[in-house]
């Protein structure tokens, strides 16, 4: 058991869950990703959140490649700007592109220390307050899907326990996006993670057009968006692709107070 | 990762054409080389109406083409609803499209590979593609699709824009890629389009266009929008 003042993390949070059931439940999340009516980003983003909880870290997101080797944010424990732009930054360079380049984890990477290495990227962490950061490939066999991204905002090493805990919850994003019974057939899996990637690109303008809609922050439109698709048993994908394509009748989400004309006084035009 | 040939192709896309050109019709017939297919075309268009032909004008895409239109069904149609549709054996399918896979075969062919031209819920058509020896795709052939899906969905979105007010200064090209990866781009489309009351397509299409006049990165633009430094509508005038 690891925790950094002597108690679990989740026993610090006021739940009586061992580490042990915590790990036990994401797995048995990732065997519901095994049936035919599965909402590939919604279980990404419990996975992204999982890691939280059960690993010694501050941040968890999950970046995962296109067919031109491009990688990109796909799932986030926060879906906070500046966590999202960190993701970004890697499509050029950082631990989740060398670990997707090379099938081999990037583990304690020492944010001070890696200004040559990637240096928009450490500047750029550094400057949103993590300290170490820590990319772990998704990887099914020979075949390198994209990596587990894993900030820290203190000093110390992630200890190899939360590394092996780590590298087990990649291998069930890993599975969960190819569908394993799937997996053998190079065709399916591409189209998985097409269809992944597709999924994620029509979230962020679901988010656009609610953001809009409702004068909130995009953030805020995503927290929208996930707490309705839960509440009535909604996949994600499809709620935020009917939101994108204004077909969505759900009048409650669509529809709450405008932004204040006087907030908008001052802005630019385009 | 692209395979050598389909990056040259890809190359050849993005990079900057002659105001108001179209798709070069001669990379059609390289990009269906490095599929390992014996042509492709680009269909405009999603809805039961059919598809407009608007790359790849070789004979057989254009019959297999008017046989859709004609017959209402196959594949190019149903990609167009939003999911790529493999054939790798025109005669075991043709349970699904009765009327259209006799008609295909008599032309000769035997597979078919149709992929949606899209930007999440931005519809654009449907790529095409077709062998007359069945059989899937080679090994990183469909990643290679998908890729050159991508590149062709944000070429004939700017086609579409030529010779309108929205397009912006001619000449420039979208990069796949450069302008698909960021959060950002697709927020601000999804913003643009309330602002504006236009579909996602168009708002896109007026954040590229801005982004061009003002001669900055489309992130950078976006990021504007999202933080709701710049509006597109004239709503505090």
């Amino acid at each position: 058991m690891r925790a950094s003042n002597g108690a679990p993390r989740a026993y610090r949070e006021g739940v009586t869950v061992t580490r042990e059931e915590q790990l036990v439940e994401a797995f048995v999340e990732a065997a519901d990703t095994l049936v035919d009516d599965f909402d590939v980003i919604e279980f990404l983003h419990t996975l992204a959140g999982r890691c939280v909880q059960l690993l010694d870290v501050d941040a968890a997101g999950i970046m995962l490649a296109d067919g031109r080797g491009h990688l990109h944010a796909t799932a986030a424990s926060s879906e906070s700007a500046r966590l999202l732009e960190l993701f970004e930054l890697q499509a050029d360079a950082g631990p989740c592109m060398d670990a997707f380049r090379t099938g081999a984890q990037v583990v304690n990477a020492d944010l001070g220390a890696s200004e040559e290495r990637w240096p928009r990227f450490a500047e750029a962490a550094q400057a949103t307050g993590y300290a170490s950061v820590h990319a772990l490939p998704l990887r099914l066999r020979s075949t390198i899907i994209g990596a587990l991204n894993l900030f820290r905002a203190h000093q110390g090493a992630l200890s190899a326990d939360d590394i092996h805990t780590g590298q087990a919850l990649a291998d069930v994003a890993t599975i969960g996006i190819l569908a394993q019974r799937s997996a053998q057939q190079a065709e399916l899996l591409t189209t998985q993670l097409q269809r992944a990637l597709d999924s994620r690109v029509t979230i962020e303008q679901a988010k656009g057009v609610l953001a809009e809609r409702r004068g909130i922050s995009v953030d805020q439109a995503f927290a929208l968006l996930r707490a309705y698709a839960r509440n009535h048993n909604l996949h994600l994908s499809d709620l935020a692709r009917e939101v994108a394509e204004g077909t969505s009748t759900a009048a409650e989400l669509l529809s709450g107070p405008q932004l204040a004309d006087a907030d908008t006084r001052g802005l630019e035009r385009a | 990762m692209v395979g050598d040939r389909m990056a040259v192709v890809l190359a050849l896309l993005d990079g900057g054409r002659e105001p108001g050109a179209s798709l070069p019709q001669a990379v059609a017939a390289q990009a269906a080389a490095a599929l390992g297919v014996d042509g492709i075309c680009a269909g405009l268009g999603t809805g039961s109406s059919g598809l407009v032909l608007a790359w790849g004008r070789e004979p057989m895409s254009v019959a297999l083409d008017g046989l859709q239109f004609a017959l209402g069904q196959g594949p190019g149609l149903d990609a167009a609803a939003g999911a790529p549709v493999l054939v790798a054996d025109l005669e075991a399918a043709a349970a699904r499209w009765p009327v259209f896979v006799p008609a295909a075969t008599e032309l000769g062919v035997r597979a078919l590979f149709a992929l949606p031209l899209r930007i999440g819920a931005i519809s654009v058509g449907v790529l095409s593609a077709h062998r007359a020896v069945p059989g899937p795709l080679a090994d990183g052939a469909l990643a290679d699709a998908f890729a050159l899906a991508e590149a062709v969905t944000l070429s004939l979105l700017h086609q579409q824009s030529i010779g309108t007010e929205r397009a912006g200064p001619p000449g420039e090209w979208p990069r796949a890629g450069l302008e698909t990866n960021r959060a950002e781009v697709h927020q601000a489309t999804g913003m643009i389009s309330v602002q504006l009351g236009v579909s996602l397509a168009e708002a896109l299409l007026r954040l590229r266009a801005y982004t061009y006049a003002d001669g900055r990165a489309i992130a950078e633009v976006a990021a504007d929008v999202v933080a709701r430094r710049l509006r597109f509508d004239d709503r505090d005038q």
